[in-house]
């Protein structure tokens, strides 16, 4: 993933826990986080130590803070990491994980 | 097979395990028990999704309803009351039906709320916008005739 700016967090800002699908398909799994009011400057997705971090900051706010998603994931070795990508669409974060090359299937001939 | 693992220390990784305020560990309890209504506890409507910001002129209203598009929405004010309603999202396909999911916690479904405006507002002059996720809904308010004042004379 790309290299981005320190992402910051309001320091009064109300933490919500946004609402997934995860969805595993043949070449990976897809993550779709419910962000309203977030969008791709306000994202933040990070891996460190095998854990992916999702943070986005929204316009909403609950009783007069500002509100912020955060949810983590621990990622098995299964997953492709550098390959990682993301878009955002009507206030859903949508992340596809690869699947490495250790986990792909091989199949082996038989002479 | 399962590429996201159980993290071993879910327990400080997890935004779930971080101190919740009581009103928010007990109102997360009682939505397990739909016959139960929490509002008789905490008055109101709990589980509103609308936020009403009342401003110098206008009435703005927030309705978070991500992954939509605007042909899902339906709004109607009568008087001071507005009623919001989202049907059911027009991007579920019947492919849906064929994924694999592992994780499913987000809600598609019709959703309908109405609330009463604590101003009076010029409803035939509501606008209205879906941006990322939110729709945000502006409201003009009927501005408030001054008080007149008179001066009585005692003879």
């Amino acid at each position: 993933m790309e290299d981005k700016k320190c992402f910051s967090v309001p320091e009064n800002a109300v933490e919500v826990r946004p609402a997934v699908d995860i969805v595993e398909e043949d070449c990976g799994v897809k993550i779709m986080f419910e962000v309203p009011g977030a969008n791709a400057d306000t994202i933040d997705v990070s891996v460190a130590e095998g854990i992916l971090t999702m943070r986005a900051c929204s316009t909403l706010k609950r009783n007069g803070f500002p509100v912020c998603y955060q949810r983590s994931f621990q990622l098995s070795d299964m997953v492709d990491v550098k390959g990682i990508s993301g878009k955002t669409c009507d206030g859903v974060l949508t992340l596809c994980l690869p699947k490495s090359e250790r986990a792909s299937v091989h199949r082996i001939k038989v002479d | 097979m399962n590429m996201l693992t159980r993290s071993r220390n879910h327990r400080s990784l997890n935004p779930d395990y971080a101190a919740l305020p009581f009103e928010e560990l007990v109102k997360s309890v009682f939505n397990y028990f739909p016959g139960f209504r929490s509002d008789l506890v905490f008055g109101g409507q709990v589980n509103s999704k609308l936020e009403v910001e009342v401003k110098d002129k206008t009435v703005e209203v927030k309705f978070p309803c991500p992954g939509r598009c605007k042909d899902d929405f339906e709004l109607e004010v009568v008087g001071d009351f507005l009623t919001v309603k989202a049907v059911k999202c027009c991007k579920n396909t019947e492919e849906d039906g064929k994924k694999h999911y592992v994780v499913r916690e987000r809600i598609c479904e019709t959703y309908e709320e109405s609330v009463k405006l604590p101003v009076p507002v010029k409803g035939a002059e509501t606008k209205a916008k879906y941006v990322h996720g939110v729709l945000e809904i502006s409201i003009p308010r009927i501005e408030e005739e001054k008080p007149s004042t008179h001066i009585v004379k005692i003879n």
